[in-house]
C-alpha cells in the first residue's frame, strides 16, 4: 500500500524548495555548473579576432569564460540581441536538461520513499535522517565552523562524464551537459533530494525536484551563465540567504520526524514543556464536532481531521472507560489523511469517520499526529 | 615536450562541481596537458609545459574560474 500525499504538505515543502531554488540559482552547484556551460559555448564558437571585446588578454583561450551576450553589451546592438538568443539557446537547452534528469530522479526518490513508508517506523527515521542532513548541508552551505568543510564529491567517473560532456561539439550538447548534471549534486541540491525522498509519492518527488530546478532558472541565467564575473557581491548574500533557507526547510523537516517519534524535543513537545501549548484543553468539541458522549458504558471522543489541521487540538477525556477515537474526516486533504496514533497508521478517507479502539485509558496524554508529523494533536486523559 | 607536475592547494570549493570547473578551465589553458582536483582535499594536480605556462599563470586562471584561491601546497 502506498499512502499518497496530496496537495496539503507537498505545496507546504514546494514553496520551500521554490525559495530554496531562486536563492541557490546563483550560488553553489548550480551556479558553477554554469561556469561549464560557459565553458563549453565558447569552445563551440568560432574563435574571435586577436582584441576583441571579451576576448582575456590573458594567455588562456576561454579561461574568462564569460559569453558574448549582455555583459559584453559594447558591441552593436544587432549582434548584441542576436548574441542574446545565441545564449539563451544553450542556457534554455542546459535547463531543460537539468529539468528532464531532476525531475525523474525525484520521481524515483519519492517512489523509493513511498516504498519505505510502509512502515511508520522507517518513515519516522528516514525523515529524521533526511534532516538531520538537510541542516548539515545548510550548515555547511552558510559556512559555520565545523560544516565548512563538508563537501560532496561524486565519483570521479561521473565526473568524467561530465566533464566530456562539457567538452562535445554536439548541437545537443548544452542539453544532454544539463542532463548529466545530475551526477554532480552538491549539498543543496542532496538536501533537495532528501525532500523529495520523504515527499511520498512518485509525483511529489519529481514536483519537488523540478520546482527547485524551474528556481533556479532565474539566477542561473543571470549571474550562473551570463555575468559570472561581476556576481561576486551578490553572491555572499546569496549563498547565505540559501543557507538560511536549507536549515529552516532541515529544520522543519526533523521536526516532523521527532514528532513522529514522540520525541520530546519535537517542537510541540518543547512548546508544551514552556507552557506554550498545546492549545487549551476542549472539555466539550466546539460546533464542528458534537461533545464527548459517553453511553452505555463507552465513550466516544471525535476528532475532525480537515486540510491543514486536526481540531479540537486537545480534547479532555475521561479514564477507566472503554473508549473509541472517532477520525472525522471533512475534507481532509494531503497528510492529515495519514494519521498516526500509538504508532500505528490510519488512512483516513477524505470524508468520512475512521473508528479507533483505544481501549480503557489511564490518565496521561496521548499524542497523535499527521503521517509526516505536520499537524499534531493530543487527548488529555483525567 | 618536456612537462612538469605542480600540485596546488585551492580555497572556496564547496562541491564536486567546483573541481570539474576548475579542471575543465586550466585543460583549455594552453600548455596545460592535465588538471586533477579534488574538492573534498582542496588539491589540484596540473600537468605542464614550463616553456609554454607558468605555474602563476595557472594559480591566475584558478582564479578566474571563480571564487577560488590557489597557492602553491605547503609541504
Amino acid at each position: 500500500m502506498g499512502f499518497r500525499f496530496a496537495k496539503g504538505a507537498v505545496l507546504v515543502n514546494l514553496a520551500a524548495v521554490l525559495a530554496t531554488g531562486l536563492f541557490a540559482g546563483g550560488v553553489s552547484c548550480a551556479a558553477v555548473q554554469g561556469g561549464l556551460l560557459a565553458g563549453l559555448v565558447a569552445r563551440q564558437r568560432p574563435a574571435p579576432a586577436p582584441g576583441t571585446p571579451g576576448v582575456p588578454a590573458s594567455t588562456t583561450s576561454t579561461a574568462g569564460r564569460t559569453p558574448a551576450g549582455p555583459a559584453n553589451a559594447d558591441a552593436a546592438p544587432g549582434s548584441v540581441r542576436r548574441r542574446l538568443v545565441d545564449d539563451l539557446v544553450p542556457v534554455g537547452g542546459f535547463l531543460a536538461g537539468k529539468l528532464v534528469s531532476h525531475t525523474l530522479l525525484g520521481a524515483a526518490l519519492g517512489a523509493v520513499g513511498a516504498a519505505v513508508q510502509l512502515s511508520v517506523g522507517l518513515r519516522t527515521a528516514a525523515q529524521i535522517v533526511a534532516g538531520v542532513l538537510i541542516v548539515v548541508f545548510g550548515l555547511a552551505q552558510l559556512g559555520v565552523r565545523g560544516f565548512r568543510g563538508i563537501t560532496v564529491t561524486p565519483p570521479a567517473s561521473w565526473g568524467r562524464l561530465v566533464r566530456g560532456r562539457a567538452r562535445s561539439q554536439s548541437v545537443f550538447a548544452p542539453a544532454v551537459l544539463g542532463l548529466a548534471s545530475v551526477l554532480i549534486p552538491c549539498g543543496v541540491t542532496l538536501s533537495v533530494q532528501a525532500l523529495a525522498l520523504t515527499s511520498g509519492s512518485p509525483w511529489a518527488g519529481a514536483a519537488t525536484m523540478a520546482v527547485f530546478v524551474a528556481g533556479t532558472a532565474p539566477l542561473f541565467t543571470v549571474l550562473g551563465y551570463a555575468v559570472r564575473k561581476a556576481a561576486t557581491a551578490w553572491r555572499g548574500r546569496l549563498a547565505t540567504a540559501t543557507g538560511l533557507v536549507v536549515v529552516a526547510v532541515g529544520a522543519y523537516t526533523l521536526n516532523g520526524g521527532l514528532e513522529l517519534a514522540g520525541s520530546p524535543l519535537a517542537a510541540s513537545r518543547v512548546a508544551e514543556a514552556a507552557g506554550l501549548g498545546p492549545a487549551p484543553v476542549t472539555t466539550f468539541a466546539p460546533q464542528d464536532a458534537p461533545p464527548v458522549a459517553t453511553d452505555g458504558g463507552r465513550q466516544t471522543v471525535i476528532v475532525t481531521a480537515r486540510t491543514g489541521s486536526y481540531r479540537p487540538a486537545n480534547l479532555q477525556i475521561a479514564a477507566g472507560i472503554p473508549t473509541t477515537l472517532i477520525v472525522r474526516a471533512a475534507g481532509a486533504e494531503g497528510c492529515v489523511r495519514s494519521f498516526i496514533i500509538r504508532d500505528r497508521q490510519y488512512i483516513l478517507p477524505v470524508r468520512g469517520d475512521t473508528s479507533i479502539d483505544l481501549g480503557t485509558l489511564t490518565p496521561g496524554r496521548l499524542h497523535y499526529s499527521c503521517g509526516m508529523g505536520m499537524y499534531t494533536g493530543a487527548l488529555t486523559i483525567v | 615536450m618536456n612537462t612538469t607536475t605542480i600540485t596546488l592547494q585551492v580555497e572556496g570549493m564547496h562541491c564536486g562541481s567546483c573541481g570539474l570547473l576548475i579542471d575543465d578551465t586550466l585543460e583549455d589553458v594552453p600548455g596545460v596537458s592535465a588538471s586533477a582536483t579534488n574538492a573534498r582535499t582542496g588539491r589540484t594536480t596540473v600537468t605542464l609545459d614550463p616553456a609554454r605556462v607558468t605555474p602563476e599563470q595557472v594559480i591566475a586562471a584558478i582564479g578566474q574560474a571563480g571564487n577560488y584561491t590557489a597557492r602553491w601546497e605547503q609541504l
